[in-house]
């Protein structure tokens, strides 16, 4: 109990020496007029000046948090020892272990306040602003799928494509199937999000569009029972006309959406999966057929067809993507107690952002180790960056959110397990340099 | 006889330099021991040992070989620092915690409750004279204000021993005064004080015992009557004598006049006097 005293009166201390600083009304101020320029950026339409507002808002709380994390805690402990403040507080009954994970835990603390902040300036902006607000969606990706011959043969997928290209004669096509879907869904269904690559073979003619069929396996009847064609929600962004001319009932048309376009309000076509394709289990399954043989398909694993339920409110939704960056901040704040503990506090700052850029040029990384253009060493290098190093990129945040796509709690979960283990290690590893340290 | 509240034996510390090579040998061979309720005085130019003594006894530094027992126990045993107040030669405080706060803060770490620290808080500020700065910044504080909250947060625990680094300095006579007067008070207690300081008036004005450190080594230890007494010379007081009244004593005596000299008084008493006579003039003006 003692401990717990002292790393949370560590933790106030932190916390109210970052109030007192009065940093936080700079960012936001600043994430205020981010948000509010805006709509007079560049931008195709005002979908994408929403977008703009979003990517700002996620991007100031990442920049923010990341450099409050580096810099608090860098000079929280730095200060402390350099001032020789340690003296009194370790005259105390103070762990130090108590000292370094109060301190820890304060900016966390302060940094949680500061989200909460930014999320509550970002969301009253964008509402100013914005007649709409985007209309989050929860995902539930596809548990697995196989390729439909022309004669409706279904042909196992190796495990380790994540794309397929459908081309030749029409009827061939693709089946998913889904897993923890709702076992009572509502009676409208649920919603079917459908995105795939269409592409012409002639180079003269451009070809962006393709006729589909996507229909559900009913889950009474067996394999055996004829799948039952989804309808096109009423407020899909395309679907029910090809060049200005309607479509016949059962069919519907894709759209050319490679995988740079994932907004799940713009860019994929809506579906209605009825309640009687969804067996007890929450299992469905889901299938596309080509329906001709002008164009080839390219379609993903888990990118191009979608189950959506509902995903709460914006601002939620911004909480958790903050929730899930300060994990990432939480571990930066634990290196940077290493860094602080072992050297001085220009060295800790540098330390600190040294390992969130490195941690950020991991996606680059992979990129030149799968072109196979550099040195054996510096190839060596980059894999093992890419063995011990934690990816800040990990669970894209802003995308996510520009997408449309919800940030739940299991993300939220995920990220605090898989940043909170390099923090629990830099924490230790603070805690074993700052015990053998004299004052 | 009871234990000591302090004991080093054979206290050596060598600070060594980043490879481990021995560097500088701060204190050897220090023995010694300080009992309850005693007033210890530990003088010494600077680079005696002093605060090297000090950091070893509250356990901010590992020995390089003998033993520190506080209570009997380890200087690094979390259960010693309950009963241990420590003001450092310079204020190291928190600028942007206000007096209050800096209380509440170090008394969280000894767990008391908000209501005991809430009381004891009140009472240290009063008793320092911070009563009308209390919801001030301490970085708004003078030097002397920060020492006195110094000297508050090292009492703040009611602690059994009391290592005074310097006590006074950036005091004014008042300050230093006070701050003589409640070591007094801390010794009326059953308090024990280890007390560091420059001022060798002070320390012979407040200590039982006293050590006295150079260049690591203990040079010299014991009550201060024993060691300043001076066997051969003798002080005689008298009201306004002559010439042949000095004689006569001095003969009476048998033995030789050094000198004589009106009695001085001590700075420090005189100042007072002006001050307090001061204050006396002038109560009640405007």
């Amino acid at each position: 109990m003692h401990w717990l005293a002292g790393a949370w009166a560590l933790a106030g201390l932190t916390v109210t020496e970052a109030m007192r600083q009065r940093l936080w009304l700079l960012f936001v101020v600043a994430v205020a007029c981010l948000v509010i320029q805006a709509p007079s950026l560049q931008a195709v339409d005002r979908g994408a000046q929403l977008k703009l507002a979003v990517v700002a808002i996620t991007g100031a709380i990442s920049f923010v948090i990341t450099l409050l994390a580096v810099l608090v805690a860098a000079t929280a402990l730095r200060r402390d020892l350099d001032s020789r403040t340690g003296f009194l507080l370790f005259a105390k009954p103070l762990a130090r272990s108590a000292y370094l994970c109060g301190r820890w835990a304060g900016v966390q603390a302060g940094l949680l306040i500061g989200i909460l902040c930014l999320c509550v300036v970002g969301t009253l902006t964008m509402v100013w602003q914005f007649p709409t607000m985007p209309e989050m969606r929860r995902v539930i990706n596809p548990a697995g799928w196989e390729q439909l011959s022309a004669f409706g043969q279904a042909i196992p997928i190796d495990e380790a494509k994540e794309r397929v290209q459908l081309s030749g004669a029409p009827g061939n096509g693709v089946r998913w199937r889904f897993t923890g879907l709702p076992a009572h869904p509502p009676s409208t269904g649920i919603e079917v999000l459908l995105r795939v690559g269409v592409h012409g073979f002639d180079p003269q003619a451009s070809v962006e569009e393709a006729l589909v069929q996507v229909s559900a396996l009913p889950a009474a009847g067996g394999p055996d029972a004829a799948p039952q064609v989804l309808a096109i929600d009423a407020q899909s962004p395309y679907g029910r006309t090809r060049a200005d001319q309607p479509v016949s009932a059962g069919q519907a048309v894709v759209r050319d959406r490679d995988e740079s376009r994932t907004d799940l309000s713009t860019d994929y076509l809506r579906l209605r999966l009825p309640a009687s394709c969804i067996d007890a289990s929450g299992a469905a399954t889901i299938q596309l057929i080509r329906l001709e043989s002008r164009s080839a398909l390219t379609i993903g694993r888990s990118s191009s067809l979608k189950i959506a339920g509902a995903g709460g409110s914006f601002f939620a939704n911004l909480v958790r993507g903050g929730l899930v960056m300060l994990a990432g901040a939480s571990l930066l704040a634990g290196w940077t107690l290493v860094c602080a503990v072992v050297s001085n506090i220009g060295v800790t700052a540098l330390g600190g952002l040294t390992l969130y850029f490195a941690g950020c040029a991991l996606p680059a990384m992979r990129e030149v180790i799968t072109y196979n253009d550099t040195s054996l060493a510096a190839r060596r290098l980059m894999n093992l960056g890419l063995e011990v190093l934690p990816d800040f990129e990990r669970y894209g945040v802003a995308v996510r959110l520009a997408a449309s796509e919800a940030v739940d709690w299991s993300m939220v979960l995920s990220a605090w397990s898989y940043y909170g283990s390099y923090t629990l290690v830099f924490l230790i590893l603070a805690w074993a340099s700052f015990a053998r340290r004299e004052l | 006889m009871p234990d000591p509240v302090l004991r080093t034996v054979d206290l050596t510390k060598v600070y060594a330099d980043f490879w481990g090579r021995p560097r500088v040998a701060a204190l050897e061979g220090l023995t010694l021991e300080v009992r309850q309720g005693e007033v210890f005085g530990l003088l010494g130019p600077n680079g005696s040992g002093k605060t090297t003594t000090i950091k070893l006894l509250l356990g901010l530094l590992r020995a390089t070989r003998g033993d520190a027992f506080v209570f009997g126990r380890d200087p690094s045993d979390q259960a010693v620092k309950h009963r241990l107040g420590y003001l450092p030669e310079e204020t190291y405080l928190y600028q942007f915690l206000n007096a209050e706060e800096t209380l509440a803060f170090f008394g969280s770490l000894f767990r008391m409750p908000a209501a005991v620290l809430k009381r004891r808080s009140d009472e240290l500020i009063g008793m320092v004279g911070l009563g009308h700065a209390r919801k001030r910044r301490l970085g708004e504080y003078s030097k002397g204000m920060a020492r006195r909250l110094g000297l508050a947060q090292a009492l703040i625990n009611d602690p059994d021993l009391v290592i005074l680094d310097e006590p006074t300095s950036g005091l004014d006579p008042l300050g230093s005064a006070e701050v003589k007067e409640l070591i007094i008070r801390l010794k009326a207690a059953g308090k024990t004080v280890l007390l560091c300081s420059h001022l060798l008036a002070d320390v012979e004005d407040l200590c039982d015992r006293i050590a006295i450190l150079h260049q690591g080594t203990l040079r010299e230890c014991g009550r201060v009557d024993d060691l300043l007494r001076s066997d051969d010379r003798v002080l005689v007081e008298l009201a306004k004598p002559t010439a042949e009244q000095l004689a006569a004593v001095s003969s009476a005596a048998g033995s030789s006049l050094i000198g004589v000299a009106p009695p001085r008084e001590r700075l420090e008493a005189h100042f007072r006097r002006i001050i307090k006579a001061a204050g006396t003039s002038t109560q009640g003006k405007p």
